[in-house]
């Protein structure tokens, strides 16, 4: 009995490598499980890297808006964000989040999309400078108003 | 990583589960029980911060220690008599050393899961709908101390996600507490018992072997895997979902089992909790409850009054999770109503879903990045044994046939009634409700059976006249004869 479940282990062995040969499922292994490389990961375990790891562009992003409004010393501020349709038409780099992924992120600050009811609240937004940057710059009524119409073709979010 | 925080929770997910299996008495072996119990833990203790919630209650670290001690004591209660018989031995008996061929396999697994462990401890919740939903929720739930915070005071015009069921807010708030900042640990807790468990169930009536290279599939579906470290609603659904339908074949297999047929409900009842759609597809099972009731000739009275009993506890969570928690605790308003397709008369569109589910989601170049082969293996079995094994039928493995059935058909009809469930999202996530149901569908199969008989003669010598190796028996049923001639 012992050579038989020998031979049923070889097999095994044998049945899982050629499963793991085939078409799907090694494209599986090779984009999903062997990467990304878990010595990275090791590497950068406290719970902020894991944000930025997990995040990348939008983590550096949200931290620059809370260090941006932690210096501001009005109340209700609320950031316009600028539809990603419009960001990307100016391959900008970045993407943003809708309004409540971007107060969790941030973890508290409001914004508002271009067709959210309480657009008229904005009074901060994001303006690209450029290819990979964004300012975070307070704005004046009338510059919103002007910004709504810019962005009115575009999908707001 | 709060490890003592970990413990505790692993500690009382179980010993509350575990008092709740007992409650229903359910005779099963060791290796079904432990799983079951840290799945019904972890779905118990899910309503807590819930009910926290309608009770206008601050969610606080101290409330929670306070209720999920107390549910731990009282579940306690009824583990006393378990404890103090002969039970435990008998069950710890129950369990064997797998055997040197199994060990590739097993290795396999573990590889595995320990990786989609890691993820889940070391990724952050990214899904959208959780972001924009109960992750949110959560996250502000911790600082605020209530489930109606902040987030409520956002726009919200681009997400309902915050209007969905509490089952993942709920978890998240208590493993942000007592665990880590992002939460999201539990799912590795039922995900690691669903494989111990649907091994288990496996492997009592079909080969180690065969039950490796079946699982090698289930893991090697590239979307479902992918859930078992990412949070949202699909997996944890299609536990609670197959650990209903589990129960409901039990019971149905054996109609004087009525504690599993409450067992069934109540599992059903947390599925309804962690997706609000489930109770549709519960309805839709029904009938097989029906014909399986008249058949075995129940009185009028008891069908009337178990249909009743299977339809009304899941609607009545969704109820309360739904209709009563939406519309009187939150400050935003959600009328489903207003999501019915307004071309409802127009069945073509029923019709058209049920194509491009099986042309562009199963059975395409993307079905292929999404569920692997594990479609085409499910297949191919079937239709062998329909033509080769017809007779072989049982009660089990109508029920298994049945259940996908109801979530492949079930699914269409949700998405052409609302269109909001999209096929590229909801349904191609919903399809996981069915693959535990094909691994129950598996055990059943006549091939595989047939497969095992002949792996299980080889493997002991022994030859038609003698007797075989019993399998272990499921539940309550005397032991399976294996050496009766078909």
């Amino acid at each position: 009995m012992g050579f038989k479940r020998l031979i049923l282990m070889v097999a095994s062995i044998l049945g899982i490598l050629i499963i793991s040969k085939t078409e799907r499922v090694e494209r599986w292994l090779d984009r999903f499980i062997l990467s990304p490389s878990l010595s990275d990961q090791m590497e950068r375990t406290g719970v902020e890297e894991r944000k930025e790891y997990r995040f990348g562009n939008l983590y550096a992003l949200v931290q620059y808006a809370k260090k941006t409004m932690d210096t501001v010393h009005t109340k209700n501020n609320v950031i316009l964000l600028p539809p990603n349709e419009y960001m990307r038409s100016i391959k900008s780099g970045f993407d943003f989040p809708e309004p409540l992924s971007f107060y969790y992120h941030t973890g508290g600050i409001k914004a508002v999309i271009t067709t959210s009811p309480n657009v008229e609240d904005a009074n901060w937004t994001f303006i690209p400078r450029g290819e990979g940057s964004v300012a975070l710059v307070p704005i004046t009524k009338e510059e919103l108003h002007k910004l709504l119409i810019t962005y009115k073709k575009y999908n707001p979010i | 990583m709060n490890f003592a925080g970990l413990l505790f929770l692993l500690i009382t997910h179980f010993i509350t589960g575990r008092g709740v299996i007992e409650l229903f008495k359910v005779k099963l072996p060791l290796l079904v029980i432990i799983p079951l119990s840290f799945i019904m833990g972890v779905g118990i203790v899910s309503f807590f911060p819930f009910i926290l919630a309608l009770l206008h209650l601050p969610i606080s670290r101290e409330v929670l220690v306070g209720v999920i001690l107390s549910a731990t004591v009282l579940a306690f209660i009824p583990l006393f008599k378990y404890f103090r018989g002969s039970t435990m031995s008998l069950s710890l008996q129950s369990v064997k050393w797998p055997k040197i061929y199994e060990l590739p396999f097993l290795f396999v697994f573990f590889s595995l899961l320990s990786l989609s462990v890691w993820r889940c401890f070391y990724y952050a919740p990214n899904p959208r709908d959780m972001l924009a939903g109960p992750e949110a929720i959560a996250e502000f739930a911790v600082r605020e101390k209530t489930m109606v915070n902040s987030i409520f005071s956002v726009d919200l015009s681009t997400t309902n996600n915050q209007l969905k069921p509490l089952f993942i807010a709920s978890l998240q708030v208590i493993y942000k507490i007592f665990v880590q900042p992002f939460g999201q640990t539990w799912l590795s807790i039922i995900v690691l018992s669903f494989i111990t468990l649907i091994i288990s169930i496996l492997k009592q009536k079909l080969h180690p072997v065969i039950v490796g290279f079946i699982m090698v599939y289930f893991f090697a579906m590239p979307e479902v895997f992918g859930y078992t470290y990412l949070l949202l609603f699909d997996y944890s659904n299609m536990i609670y979902f197959f650990c209903g339908f589990y129960f409901l074949s039990l019971y149905l297999s054996d109609l004087e089992r009525k504690n599993y047929f409450l067992l069934s409900i109540l599992f059903f009842s947390i599925a309804s909790y962690v997706r609000s759609e489930t109770p549709i597809l519960i309805a839709m099972a029904t009938p097989l409850l029906l014909f399986y009731f008249l058949k075995d000739k129940m009185e009028m009275k008891k069908i009337v009054i178990n249909t009743a009993l299977f339809l009304i506890f899941p609607f009545a969570v969704y109820y309360l999770a739904i209709g009563v928690y939406d519309k009187y605790y939150l400050p935003q308003h959600y009328d489903v109503a207003t999501e019915i397709n307004k071309h409802i008369s127009d069945v073509s569109i029923f019709f058209k879903i049920m194509g491009d589910m099986s042309t562009e989601l199963i059975f395409s170049a993307n079905g292929a990045l999404y569920y692997g082969y594990f479609v085409q293996l499910f297949v191919l079995i079937f239709v062998v044994d329909l033509i080769f094994y017809r007779k072989n039928s049982s009660r089990e493995k109508i029920i298994a046939i049945y259940g996908i059935c109801v979530v492949y058909v079930g699914l269409v009809a949700l998405s052409y009634i609302f269109p909001l469930v999209d096929l590229m999202h909801t349904i191609k996530r919903g399809l996981f409700k069915m693959f535990p149901l094909m691994l129950l569908y598996f055990r059943n199969s006549g091939l595989l059976l047939k497969l095992t008989d002949i792996l299980n003669k080889w493997e002991y010598g022994i030859k038609d006249e003698t007797p075989r190796p019993k399998v272990v028996p499921v539940g309550n049923k005397p032991p399976v004869n294996m050496n009766k001639k078909k």
